[in-house]
């Protein structure tokens, strides 16, 4: 049983056609990626998963029916537009958040106790929410969502507002709770992001589904027949080689249909040219991003 | 625990553990006493401790009578017998008296009586020589003739259909009406300031969508509403409570029936309830509606302001009710619900209202506190995601399904 099912949701603002009949699942202890540039839908795709809207058209399951009350104890969501109480203090603010998603008062300081650690927090809980800082708050948001333990974690832009070090350590927080059977949607534009911690992925734009499936297998496929070569020497002309260029002390060969990555490390061997990296060109996911959007439509 | 309690009883907490709060208690009431402390002030500025003089050349009052209880007097003074105007003249020029009376020599045949003083005497003065007059005039009549009359006389007025009836012991019943409906203005006034906010918070610190993906609106909404409704009922009760106390202690100083004994009708009771309550849900509801179609606190504040309106506008036909209870502009007044809270009430205190009338105006509140919350629960559920852009009350009646941000 996938953890969600979408068959084919559509949804209309007035005029604005935001999302157009997309399908996808989620599996169970996966990372999810939902892509996209902004505007694409995918905030009203997560939206609509959580019955904020309801699709115009189409059929959502989550954990194999519709969502009801006690399902939602199951979701922490993170939105896009963070919010807390800001005129309470951190732990009150915390504790009610988590009461409402059904965690005894025990539970709750348990939980919370290892959390505000966790995230650092700690020395910090009794000061006022907008005392605190814009990646404390951040922090805290994230504790808002985990702390239930939830099965489902729907995140919207997980990693704005941090610094290298706390982005590294909700990085590993997410794997973890990958590890543990947690499964995780992230909506992003961050690709790197999502090149590091992303099974799967869906590329939306303008509504509609561009790329859906296994990251490594979307990669393959965006792959060219160009590789990388750092040498001391210089890559000869040889034939069947299209371009060559010049990237940061590696050089990127281009090659025709009428010569195979092989081939070619077979001649620069066979031409005594000394060999530090050979590399198939796979391109970033960024690189496939924007080549999918251009040749989707943004050009257009 | 339900989730409904769980956000009543944070929403109520929020509000009532907070020292404005308890402020906001107790400065009302403490307003009211040092009101009521500068009136006894004022009183006691009124009387004079000073002796009085009497000048009694028919020699027919006798000065040293004891004057009955039953009289009631504030402040006794001493009474100074003088035998001609030139003592009693030299004894006010040396500020000994504060005034003297000068009986005619044919009195009590003639009962024009002069007073003589440099500066106002104290009420008290008039008071102390009207009832010695009294007790001299009594001093022959038994003691329960002489207490009955100096009590003085307490008419009882009744309608010919006998629904009305005033006297000084049910006086409140003339009175409650009147304050149920100002009070119902303030209370709503009071509970502006805390439903306009509930939706509206929620939109300005961005929790909203949190809160829609964990309760259901129905969930959220009726905590906020259940929890308020405690914060309102938690004040005007500790404000009934003070006034209970207040009424005690002032019973125990005073002789006056409609405070120290006073009877309140079922019927008033009833149909000050009945209009009231439907009358504070459709406020409530029609507020919470704004407080959800505002982009934040200040502005849903501001709107909610504006159903005061309707409330004290009641009281500029204040005049027209009160001449004529029963004319068409009375009983359309009376019968519209947004009016109807405070003007339903006085008409009351000054006509009987036809039984059908009052059925009606609770029939229409009714149905339109029903309207009032469908409507409320309708702008939460569009507006709840709308960030910096105002909800139009047409939308409420236009669009199917939740809206964008």
């Amino acid at each position: 049983m996938h953890t969600i099912d979408i068959k084919n949701i559509s949804k209309r603002f007035g005029t604005n056609q935001a999302v157009k009949d997309i399908s996808f699942e989620v599996n169970p202890g996966e990372i999810f990626g939902l892509l996209g540039p902004n505007g694409a839908g995918k905030t009203t795709c997560l939206r609509m998963v959580l019955d904020i809207f309801k699709p115009d058209t189409g059929s959502i399951t989550l954990f194999g029916g519709s969502l009801d009350e006690g399902k939602k104890d199951k979701i922490g969501y993170m939105p896009e537009d963070r919010g807390l109480y800001q005129d309470i203090p951190l732990e009150r603010c915390l504790t009610y958040l988590s009461s409402l998603k059904g965690m005894s008062k025990t539970e709750i300081k348990e939980q919370l106790d290892i959390n505000l650690e966790k995230f650092g927090l700690a020395d910090h809980r009794k000061k006022k929410v907008k005392e605190l800082s814009k990646g404390m708050q951040q922090k805290a948001q994230i504790i808002a969502t985990l702390q239930h333990k939830p099965e489902l974690i729907i995140i919207d832009e997980p990693f704005t507002a941090l610094d290298p070090i706390n982005t590294q350590l909700i990085k590993d927080i997410l794997v973890t709770l990958k590890e543990e059977g947690t499964t995780i949607i992230m909506c992003t534009h961050q690709m790197h992001q999502v090149e590091e911690l992303c099974d799967r992925i869906l590329l939306m734009n303008e509504g509609e589904k561009v790329l859906y499936g296994k990251l490594n297998e979307i990669r393959k496929q965006y792959s060219g027949s160009d590789v990388i070569i750092e040498s001391p020497n210089e890559v000869p002309q040889i034939p069947g080689i299209s371009n060559i260029e010049k990237v940061n002390g590696t050089v990127r060969v281009g090659l025709e249909n009428s010569l195979s990555p092989q081939d070619l490390l077979q001649n620069l061997i066979v031409n005594n040219i000394q060999i530090e990296k050979f590399q198939i060109a796979v391109p970033s996911l960024s690189e496939i991003f924007i080549q999918a959007v251009t040749k989707d439509g943004i050009d257009e | 625990m339900n989730k409904i309690w769980k956000i009543a009883i944070y929403e109520f907490k929020r509000h009532v553990f907070q020292k404005r709060f308890i402020f906001s208690i107790l400065g009302i009431p403490l307003f009211f006493l040092f009101m009521v402390g500068m009136i006894f002030l004022l009183v006691k500025f009124q009387n004079n401790e000073k002796p009085i003089g009497i000048i009694d050349p028919g020699n027919k009052i006798d000065s040293t009578i004891v004057i009955p209880e039953a009289a009631d007097l504030d402040l006794p003074v001493e009474i100074i017998d003088f035998s001609n105007e030139d003592v009693a003249l030299a004894a006010l020029e040396e500020e000994q008296i504060q005034a003297y009376f000068l009986l005619p020599e044919n009195y009590p045949e003639n009962t024009e009586v002069s007073v003589y003083f440099s500066e106002k005497p104290g009420d008290n003065a008039y008071d102390h020589f009207r009832n010695l007059l009294r007790a001299n005039l009594l001093q022959n009549q038994s003691e329960n003739t002489i207490n009955r009359i100096l009590e003085g006389f307490n008419p009882i007025i009744r309608t010919p259909d006998g629904l009305r009836e005033f006297s000084e012991r049910n006086a409140i019943n003339l009175a409650l009406p009147g304050i149920a409906g100002a009070s119902f203005m303030f209370i709503i006034l009071m509970s502006a300031n805390y439903f306009s906010a509930i939706i509206a918070e929620e939109k300005e610190n961005r929790t909203m969508e949190i809160l829609a993906t964990t309760v259901s609106p129905y969930q959220l909404m009726g905590g906020k509403i259940f929890g308020t409704i405690g914060v309102v009922l938690t004040q005007v009760l500790s404000w009934i409570i003070l006034l209970f106390v207040a009424q005690r202690i002032a019973a125990g100083q005073s002789d006056a029936l409609w405070l120290t004994d006073p009877i309140i009708k079922t019927r008033t009771i009833l149909m000050v309830i009945s209009i009231l309550v439907p009358a504070y849900i459709l406020y409530v509801s029609l507020i919470t509606m704004v407080g959800a179609t505002a982009t934040n606190v200040q502005e849903g504040q501001q709107i909610a302001g504006m159903f005061i309106m309707p409330l004290s506008l009641s009281y500029m036909f204040l005049a027209v009710i009160m001449e004529n209870p029963n004319s068409p502009l009375s009983v359309a007044i009376s019968l519209f619900p947004l009016t109807a809270p405070t003007i339903m009430p006085l008409r009351a205190a000054f006509t009987v209202v036809p039984t059908n009338q009052l059925i009606l105006c609770v029939a229409i509140l009714i149905l339109c506190a029903g309207i009032a919350i469908w409507l409320a629960a309708r702008a939460f559920e569009i507006g709840m995601l709308r960030y910096g852009k105002k909800l139009q009350i047409r939308e409420l009646f236009t669009r199917k399904n939740r809206l964008s941000s």
